[in-house]
């Protein structure tokens, strides 16, 4: 088929183009946080005390910093699902969230004699924690993925870290609700690593779904 | 230079809005700015500069079946050359080669020097022959014998709708036939 054979046939085609990748993405992401947020619910108990926690600046420091990487990887999604958009600051802002992360981590390791420094670490029990907010993030990672289908995303693994990004922030925010562990020294290394693991998983399946 | 884009993104604007014949100039023109580029990045990685046709096609279906992710509020080169260059990787991909393009050659896709390029002489037959049979009909009357969606109905002996919906799902195979074998 020659090339104007090909164009008459593609402006012949008016069957609709499909929704916006914005909204596929906002409505697809809004679908799995809600999973999540049932997965979530019947999952863990609420820990008790959650509004005298919101009090404390360890706690907060967690919602907090999830809030700032929700909103830098949203950034990024909602980029990198068109060709030829520029990712912007949504990195410079994402780069904000561990230089917060690190700072708390040295207050926390100044003020806390080092005998304490690994049962802190531990916490109550930190694979849970990580296995939890893991499992969270799939059903979100899932949903993102079929949004970013809508798109065109010139870098599918990127734009799938991206994604993992989102769903690893948006589970650990959830898991904030639950995860009685506030001290920076747990936050550093298994938010880190239940994020990351996300964000891993979302590369790999980016990488090999997202082609077009 | 810049004029060029602002027409292509008004002309793509008015296709969006139902316009066909706007949408058919549309894609002219972006074939034609999209061929010297094409042919040149595929010598860059090593390809055969005789697919350069093959890869317009690729980036033309994927420009229209992509087309809602055009944010309407930017301007279109970048999203056009997006588009090419992914297209252009994956091609050089097909072929096992890891490939490096450098982005600033698909910056700007707008040829720099002046005669239009003629599309290479090999027709493209081949991609049509993999399409099921229905499909495979519709294509043909409406794209190669240049049938409206009526004159294609009513000479296959199917009803306008079906017809619309061959077409569509014929385009949308065109532009996997590539991802499986890769």
């Amino acid at each position: 088929m020659k090339t104007d054979d090909l164009i008459r046939a593609l402006a012949a085609d008016r069957e609709p183009a499909g929704p916006k990748p914005h909204v596929a993405l906002a409505l697809a992401g809004a679908a799995g946080l809600a999973l999540s947020t049932f997965l979530f619910l019947w999952l863990v108990p609420l820990r008790p005390h959650l509004g005298e926690a919101m009090q404390s600046w360890p706690f907060m420091l967690k919602p907090v910093a999830m809030g700032i990487l929700v909103m830098a990887a949203a950034g990024a999604v909602l980029r990198l699902a068109r060709p030829g958009v520029p990712l912007g600051g949504a990195l410079r802002l994402a780069a904000v969230v561990p230089a917060i992360i690190v700072a708390a981590l040295v207050v926390e390791l100044m003020q806390v004699p080092r005998a304490q420094w690994l049962v802190k670490l531990a916490g109550v029990h930190w694979y849970v924690c990580v296995f939890n907010m893991v499992l969270l993030s799939l059903p979100i990672l899932a949903a993102l993925l079929f949004g970013l289908r809508f798109g065109a995303p010139a870098r599918p693994t990127l734009a799938g870290a991206g994604a993992g990004l989102l769903a690893g922030s948006l589970a650990a925010s959830l898991y904030v609700a639950h995860c009685p562990d506030d001290s920076p020294i747990f936050v550093a290394a298994w938010f880190t690593l239940a994020i990351l693991i996300a964000t891993g998983i979302g590369a790999v399946s980016g990488r090999r779904l997202l082609r077009w | 230079m810049k004029d060029r884009e602002a027409q292509w993104a008004e002309l793509m604007r008015a296709a969006l809005a139902g316009d066909g014949a706007a949408y058919e100039r549309c894609l002219r023109e972006i074939a034609q700015a999209l061929r010297p580029l094409v042919r040149r990045g595929l010598m860059r990685v090593g390809a055969n500069p005789a697919e350069t046709e093959d890869v317009v096609q690729d980036i033309l279906i994927a420009v229209h079946l992509k087309r809602q992710t055009w944010d309407e509020t930017r301007p279109i080169g970048p999203w056009i050359a997006g588009i090419a260059r992914y297209k252009m990787v994956d091609a050089a991909r097909r072929r096992g080669r890891r490939t490096n393009l450098p982005i600033e050659d698909f910056a700007d896709i707008l040829p720099a020097e002046g005669a239009p390029e003629a599309p290479s002489e090999r027709e493209l037959t081949r991609s049509l022959d993999l399409l099921p049979e229905g499909q495979r009909k519709v294509v043909r009357a409406i794209a190669i014998e240049g049938a409206s969606i009526a004159a294609a109905a009513q000479a296959l002996n199917m009803s306008e709708g079906a017809v619309r919906v061959a077409l569509h799902r014929g385009l949308g195979a065109l532009a996997k036939r590539h991802r499986d074998d890769a």
